[in-house]
């Protein structure tokens, strides 16, 4: 017998249906006669005693909590709140990451949740990395800790996809095309912002989007194999019309997201993003076709399509809002003390002309860098904090 | 979804391999099927009292060890390596399952043959189709050792099944 034969029969032995079906009523009576209890921060401390770990007798190894974990739960979450915002370098960042992601993350089971999850956090890694850029603060250091994050929760993904496959391939199926979606977005934006701004920051930014780019490929053969699974399942006419209604909700809520921006969207992006939506009503329209004609299979991964498109208008349109910016930016590091006998302003005009507004000329003001400070170097325009009027988030199909 | 549904389908998706985990570890159907069934009722009875889960199939991979331990403790006479009588009873008297039955036989034997630390490692990988970095995550060890045993594992099953045992 080979190796391959011996695995086939050992994976045959299994229960009967009939005796998995009762454990498994056995279990939902159990469950029912034990509801979970509701959220309470303290209580989760307190089960971190040993008589839980006496009951179970093996050593549930939680991480120790720092300090600051448990005095944000006790003080009641303000730390928590402020840090939300943090990006890494600012002093609640620490804070954020253990505690509200861990917060957030009590009391979670299951793969799909789990999934859904790292998803949010691989995304939130890389909208930090974004500002950062977008901010002139992305070094090297800062880029590679982003990226080893955002590597670990992309990897977590791809572990709960494969994890949820055999149970839910449709749920697998959304989760992978999720992922690719926010990931194909964040492709465009970083190259968007890379194109422009200086030499270092664009150096890491286009580290990251290799990065972001190897599993946005792995997030696509996730996602088809899923789908190919999915439609072959059972019930594809339910998950295709389930998906349907997810598309048709999602291009609503886009088209009201779009509709509320249009100010600052400015008329070009509006006009760039309706297009965008425009072509995922024609794919819904297409898979509705596929529906009516009871090729649901097909239908299915239309819908799919036309959900991802939407998505994707959204978060660029976001993005666009968020890091375009047609004020420049004063820089306020050049802030005056001390005589002014060394001049910059001349060499500062020439390297911020191209493409810049022309009230950017306000060297004038810039008034000279003080003798001595790092700003001395000459012909260095990396000194200048990149203007946000030079970012530009094409979202052009 | 709420968390009873989530559970749920996690017992849909890896009560099997669970059950398998526990009957190559115990060679007895019924102690197999009621260690599994435990593993789960603890499980959801941690889960209902507010306590936390990193990693859910990890989790249960470890309640069912402990139990396992906790059994062969109260059996004191019973040493891990020794192979037990019993497997699968046929439902009826039916060739197929007779037939099944002597497979399931003969593939217990040959995984009892193998060194615990093999066998774990071997069956995670290739009965129940799981990547190397998970079985690491589960068991706690590194992706390189675990890599090393199934290796090893592997080499040391392949000379199992081409030896006399097999042709009885």
């Amino acid at each position: 017998m080979n190796t391959r034969d011996f695995f086939k029969k050992a994976k045959e032995i299994k229960l009967p249906e009939g005796d998995l079906k009762k454990i498994k009523n056995d279990l939902v009576l159990f469950m029912q006669n034990h509801p979970v209890r509701s959220d309470e921060p303290v209580r989760h401390l307190v089960y971190r005693s040993n008589s839980l770990g006496s009951l179970y007798k093996f050593n549930l190894s939680f991480k120790t909590m720092p300090i600051l974990l448990i005095l944000a739960l006790f003080v009641g979450g303000g730390a928590s709140v402020a840090a939300e915002n943090a990006l890494p370098g600012d002093i609640l960042y620490p804070v954020k990451v253990s505690v509200n992601e861990r917060v957030g993350g009590w009391v979670r089971v299951g793969d799909e949740a789990e999934a859904k999850w790292n998803v949010r956090l691989a995304e939130k890694r890389l909208t930090e990395a974004e500002e950062l850029a977008v901010n002139g603060e992305l070094d090297a250091d800062t880029r590679i800790r982003l990226e080893n994050n955002f590597q670990r929760h992309a990897d977590k993904v791809e572990v709960r996809i494969a994890a949820l496959s055999d149970a839910d391939a449709k749920a697998a199926a959304d989760i992978a095309s999720n992922l690719k979606t926010s990931l194909s977005a964040h492709d465009r934006i970083l190259l968007s912002i890379g194109v422009s701004l200086d030499g270092d920051v664009e150096k890491e930014i286009n580290s990251f989007l290799s990065k972001v780019r190897e599993e946005k490929r792995d997030a696509e053969d996730s996602q088809k194999s899923e789908e190919r699974e999915a439609v072959a399942s059972v019930d594809v006419e339910s998950a295709a019309r389930g998906r349907l209604k997810a598309a048709e909700n999602k291009i609503a809520e886009v088209e009201k997201y779009i509709n509320k921006k249009s100010e600052d969207l400015g008329a070009e992006g509006s006009v760039q993003a309706k297009v965008r939506l425009a072509l995922a009503k024609t794919t819904l329209a297409q898979g509705q076709a596929k529906l009516e004609s009871k090729a649901y299979g097909e239908a299915f991964i239309f819908f799919g399509r036309a959900h991802a498109i939407a998505q994707e208008a959204k978060l660029l349109v976001k993005a666009k809002i968020d890091f375009e910016d047609d004020r420049p930016t004063p820089t306020p590091s050049v802030i005056p003390t001390v005589t002014p006998t060394v001049s910059v302003s001349p060499k500062v005009t020439p390297g911020v002309t191209p493409g810049a507004s022309p009230s950017v000329t306000v060297s004038p003001s810039v008034t000279p860098v003080p003798s001595g400070s790092p700003y001395d170097d000459d012909d260095d325009e990396d000194d200048i904090k990149p203007m946000r009027s030079m970012i530009k988030i094409d979202i052009r199909m | 979804m709420s968390l009873e549904n989530e559970f749920t389908k996690v017992y849909d998706s890896l009560a099997d391999a669970i059950f398998r985990h526990c009957y190559f570890k115990v060679s007895n159907k019924e102690k197999a099927q009621d260690i599994m069934q435990e593993t789960f009722i603890k499980t959801w009875e941690f889960i209902s009292k507010g306590g936390k889960i990193d990693n859910l199939k990890a989790f249960l991979y470890r309640v069912a060890n402990n139990l396992i331990i906790d059994d062969f403790r109260k059996k004191k006479e019973l040493s891990l390596d020794r192979l037990q009588e019993g497997g699968f009873e046929p439902v009826s008297g039916a060739e197929e399952e007779i037939k099944t039955k002597i497979e399931a036989e003969e593939v217990t034997k040959v995984i009892g043959m193998l060194d615990q630390e093999f066998r774990e490692v071997i069956v995670m990988r290739h009965v129940e189709g799981m990547g190397v970095k998970e079985i690491a995550s589960i068991i706690g060890e590194s992706e390189n050792l675990v890599s090393v045993r199934i290796h090893r594992g592997l080499a040391k099953l392949r000379e199992l099944l081409s030896g006399p045992i097999i042709n009885k």
